[in-house]
């Protein structure tokens, strides 16, 4: 299983980077949504699923889900939304762009993510 | 000589009878002069009473730090002050029209305004790079309408001064959250993965560390909350929440933590209540609030939550077993701070700075509803709120 993570914040995606390998999840990271669609588009083998931050320099996740959507050839693949707005108009909006899962990043625990993104890969 | 005593008796007649004529009539004169003198001071007065009123009021249109114009109903500018010359240049209507262009259809306005005899009201109108507030009220005199009167603000200030709080709490949100989100978390990986690999004594240091960190966690949200919510910022959508299904989760959510504190967590109602008007991550948030609180404040017993109709409202009353709040403590209630100066250990000495329950206050307020304190002794605390029942 491989995760493509979408995060700007060293600390906040060394974090994701460590709980997905103890949880025996692969994981590749990018630093902002431009970087993400370029190895989407780039590599053969997409991966399962995407864990997306929206505030990122360059192109942020909104925008990132809009490109993502025009794409063909792997937007069918799950995207979980990591965030620190704790607003339900951004989560409203990410739901409207066809995200799978939402998870505030300092009202839950690392592990809580873990969870979430086996119960959507089903592993 | 009897003919010329007689005539001389008329003559003296006549005489006396002019005299007296005369004088009646001097006495006439002079009366009408006076009051005509009289008069004439009179409209002299009033006239200088009209024309200082006329230029009091000039000077006061001129003084005006907005522009202020009056149209007649043919579109000419009968009066336009200093500030209206100075923003909108040329003294013809077509040109302010002009000036805000597409922002702002001020002709059509005008249209309407002298048909409908209603005032047009525009705030924000963005135009030329700044922000403008339009009034166009009609001008009525009888019957007709005979013109109107533009009031142009400049409101650039306030409007960017909102957007920078906007902006600033979004950032401060982001910011803030995001280092204790990584602290938060890595202590959760150590407790959780590593626990084999620390002393015991170490994993209290960590496990005291984590919940320090959400207890900070908290204190951010509600400091946030309640600068966003005191400065007017919407709640968000409101939608018909099934209140019922709502608390069930908050209980299930929170009934770990009462077990912790070997409490009983009960939540009683009718099977069926009706869906009440409210954002529903907003009303998670009020009875996560009261539900937590009275957990946390509780040391034996129960926490209980009911929910009820009342008129066009559901009641929700969460009671507890704790030993009660001191009618002093009781006041400070739902303010801002309660907790802070003397009275830090109001409930039981517990953590916290009672912003939970001003939080709670100012979001059930913008859902429309009511909360408080019912009652508190030394065999428990019951609080309340209140939410609008929904038809939709």
């Amino acid at each position: 299983m491989k995760i493509l993570l979408i995060e700007d914040d060293v600390y906040m995606a060394q974090l994701y980077i460590n709980v997905l390998k103890l949880e025996k999840l692969g994981v590749e990271q990018a630093l902002d949504g431009v970087q993400g669609l370029a190895k989407l588009r780039s590599e053969s083998t997409p991966p399962d699923l995407i864990l997306l931050d929206i505030m990122m320099p360059n192109m942020d996740g909104f925008r990132f889900m809009e490109e993502f959507k025009k794409e063909e050839a792997f937007n069918k693949i799950p995207v979980v939304v990591l965030t620190n707005l704790y607003d339900p108009a951004a989560r409203e909006k990410m739901k409207a762009l066809g995200a799978t899962d939402f998870f505030i990043k300092s009202e839950q625990d690392p592990q809580e993510l873990a969870k979430s993104i086996k119960r959507i890969l089903k592993v | 000589v009897n003919l010329t005593l007689g005539l001389l008796y008329f003559f003296i007649l006549l005489f006396v009878v002019e005299l007296i004529f005369n004088r009646i009539q001097k006495k006439k004169l002079q009366l009408l002069t006076q009051t005509a003198a009289e008069l004439v001071e009179l409209k002299h007065q009033l006239k200088g009473y009209e024309g200082k009123d006329k230029i009091e009021i000039e000077n006061s249109i001129e003084s005006l730090n907005f522009c202020f114009v009056i149209l007649d109903h043919q579109k000419n500018i009968l009066i336009a002050n200093t500030a209206a010359k100075k923003l909108f240049g040329d003294q013809n209507f077509a040109h302010i029209v002009e000036f805000f262009g597409t922002y702002y259809d001020l002709a059509t306005a005008y249209t309407t305004t002298l048909l409908e005899k209603t005032p047009a009201l525009a705030e924000n109108v963005n135009a030329n790079g700044k922000f403008y507030k339009l009034s166009l009220f009609p001008v009525i005199s009888g019957e007709n309408v005979s013109g109107a009167v533009l009031i142009v603000e400049d409101v650039t200030d306030s409007v960017l001064l909102e957007r920078n709080k906007e902006e600033f709490f979004a950032v401060a949100s982001h910011e803030l959250r995001t280092p204790l989100a990584a602290i938060r978390g890595n202590m959760s990986i150590i407790k959780d993965y590593h626990k084999d690999k620390v002393a015991p004594e170490v994993l209290e240091l960590i496990t005291q560390s984590y919940n320090s960190c959400i207890g900070l966690i908290k204190i951010v949200n509600n400091f946030l909350d309640s600068a966003k919510f005191e400065s007017g910022a919407a709640i968000g959508t409101l939608e018909p929440v099934d209140a019922h299904k709502l608390v069930e989760e908050v209980v299930e959510n929170l009934t770990a933590l009462a077990q912790e504190k070997k409490l009983e967590l009960l939540y009683r109602s009718k099977s069926t209540l009706p869906p009440v008007l409210a954002n529903v991550e907003r009303l998670r948030q009020v009875v996560y609030n009261l539900v937590g609180n009275a957990i946390n404040y509780t040391q034996a017993g129960r926490v209980e939550i009911m929910v009820s109709q009342e008129g066009q409202m559901l009641k929700f009353v969460v009671r507890d077993s704790g030993i009660g709040i001191s009618p002093q403590n009781q006041k400070l209630l739902f303010k801002k701070f309660q907790q802070a100066g003397k009275t830090v250990l109001s409930r039981e000495g517990n953590v916290g700075t009672g912003m939970g329950l001003y939080v709670s206050k100012l979001l059930v307020q913008a859902m429309h509803g009511q909360i408080g304190l019912i009652e508190s002794s030394s065999q428990g605390s019951s609080f309340y709120f209140t939410i609008p029942i929904t038809n939709r």
